[in-house]
């Protein structure tokens, strides 16, 4: 006879599990978990029938062949909705499951006031719920208002969770606790807090929460922020910065006195005017702007690696594409896959490509030492008219073209092509690609197509 | 090689599909290395499973293809 797999109902404890989980834990992002970890599914049940396979081949008959029409219909499925799920959960999508609309949203005020006395930091634990803190020098006071939201199925329940979920300011040391006690909630509903808070602008802030952005100005104290998911705005911050986050669409940072250290998932960053030194590390795959730095910036993600000595000027980046102008050297800059496309740069630049075009056009004298390696693409530099360098360029594939005339030497051998040679004193610049054309161009000349002739 | 091993070649055939094809949607999801770039390792196992089961079928003497009914 042939036995049944264990693969449909091991299916059906997980589902059922995921719900229990759901309904018990509501905290848990499992949905968002679900989206990033689905495949493992995949690989879970495939290991399942491979085990099913050997076991029945070391008892000495295999009566299965293979899967079933239904199970690949499921497997397609899967895949299917995985993917959508991933992808809109990659753009900002979150998923809420349509019985989370059951019951009603009840809204309460918040408020609560304070001495903050000595206290030098303010720590704030608000789990679910947006947070605006702004620092005033003309209070000594740590006040609080705001709004809490609980879902409830009816009134007499929110009230109850109202009632278990105080906000509480406590002092403790050094330190002022502001917490919303979320995690007490008898209920199963959620509870979702927006504050607004003043605290005197000589503190510092330390944040912690699942959920919800920040927005924080006016400080002369730093800022510390620790959060599964959120977006943050800061601006006017006079001390150190450092942000934690599991995920965000947006991390602004504006007039920033001190050092930024962010780390995490997310899309977007924007930066502008930061006195101290940037060190950003994660994974973001929105559009990045960097603009006024003034110490050193290091941006390190799995494809990129950046750094730069300060940025009076700005750097774009997005997956694709990287624009740059008035970097102060050394610049370097390690990427898999992007368009490259730097204007003035000082002291030296250390570039190094997969893929992706390169373009380079330092204005300014005496030229930067410049060295670019790229496995696939073209190599453009633009040099002021009067610019003097020594230059070693090579192309395994492709053409070269000179604008710098007789003392810079072209040589072509098969597919691959040269330039060498000095033009006046200076430094060094060294490019070469696995596949491309490389162009040394004078700025103010129109773009050089290689000539028709050499094709 | 026997008709048994054959037949075991065959069965895991589909399992190991679908666990290359879950490391590949984690891949994609979990490390820089994306599916639009991965995807040619599900083409190499196709192929390796196709070698084995062809090195695993009993050689043809009857003229029939391999698997066909009796």
């Amino acid at each position: 006879m042939r036995r049944r797999s264990l693969t449909g109902p091991i299916l059906i404890i997980l589902v059922g599990g995921a719900f229990l989980i759901y309904n018990l834990r509501p905290d848990i992002p499992l949905f968002d978990l679900l989206a990033q970890y689905w495949p493992f599914l995949l690989i879970a049940w495939g290991t399942l029938r491979l085990l099913e396979v050997l076991l029945d081949y070391s008892r000495g008959g295999i009566q299965r062949r293979g899967f079933g029409g239904g199970e690949v219909t499921l497997i397609v499925f899967i895949c299917f909705a995985g993917w959508s799920a991933y992808e809109a959960n990659r753009h900002g999508v979150h998923f809420r499951p349509a019985w989370e609309a059951f019951g009603e949203h009840y809204d309460y005020n918040v408020s609560g006031q304070k001495p903050a006395g000595p206290a030098t930091r303010v720590v704030f634990q608000n789990d679910r719920g947006n947070l605006r803190i702004v620092g005033a020098a003309d209070t000594t006071d740590i006040k609080v208002t705001g709004r809490k939201t609980i879902q409830a199925l009816n009134q007499g329940e929110a009230d109850r969770g109202n009632d278990s979920t105080p906000l509480e300011i406590v002092v403790q040391g050094d330190q002022v606790i502001v917490r919303t006690n979320q995690e007490r909630n008898p209920t199963n509903g959620k509870i979702s807090e927006d504050l607004e808070v003043t605290i005197p602008a000589r503190m510092s802030v330390e944040t912690h929460g699942n959920f919800g952005d920040y927005d924080i100005t006016d400080l002369d104290g730093g800022v510390d922020l620790h959060s599964d998911r959120a977006d943050v705005r800061l601006s006017k911050i006079g001390a150190n910065a450092r942000v934690e986050l599991g995920r965000s669409d947006l991390v602004r940072a504006v007039d920033l006195k001190g050092n930024l250290d962010l780390q995490g998932k997310g899309s977007d960053i924007e930066l502008e005017n930061i006195t101290g030194q940037v060190t950003i590390n994660g994974t973001y795959s929105g559009s990045l702007e960097f603009k006024n730095v003034a110490k050193p910036l290091h941006f390190e993600s799995p494809n990129t690696d950046l750094r730069v000595e300060s940025l009076p000027g700005q750097i774009s980046m997005d997956l694709g594409e990287l624009t740059g102008n008035n970097l102060v050297g050394p610049v370097h800059l390690v990427t898999k896959s992007k368009d490259v496309k730097i204007e003035n740069f000082t002291q030296s630049l250390e570039l190094e490509t997969e893929r992706g075009d390169v373009e380079l056009e330092p204005s300014r004298l005496p030229l930067a030492k410049i060295e670019v390696r790229s496995q696939s693409g073209q190599i453009d530099l633009v040099l002021p008219d009067k610019a003097g360098f020594q230059l070693v360029a090579n192309t395994d594939h492709g053409e070269a073209v000179n604008d710098f005339g007789p003392p810079i030497q072209k040589e072509t051998d098969g597919h691959s092509a040269s330039l060498k040679g000095s033009v006046g004193q200076g430094p060094t610049i060294h490019l070469v690609t696995g596949r491309g054309t490389i162009s040394v161009r004078k700025a103010g000349s129109e773009s050089h197509e290689p000539d028709k002739a050499e094709l | 090689m026997n008709a048994r091993e054959a037949n075991l070649v065959c069965a895991i055939r589909g399992p190991i599909t679908l666990i290359t094809l879950g490391v590949l949607f984690a891949a994609d999801h979990l490390t820089p290395y994306s599916f639009q770039q991965t995807w040619p390792v599900l083409l190499i196992v196709f192929g390796l499973l196709s070698l084995l089961g062809r090195s695993a079928r009993p050689e043809r003497t009857d003229g029939r293809a391999p698997g066909a009914p009796q």
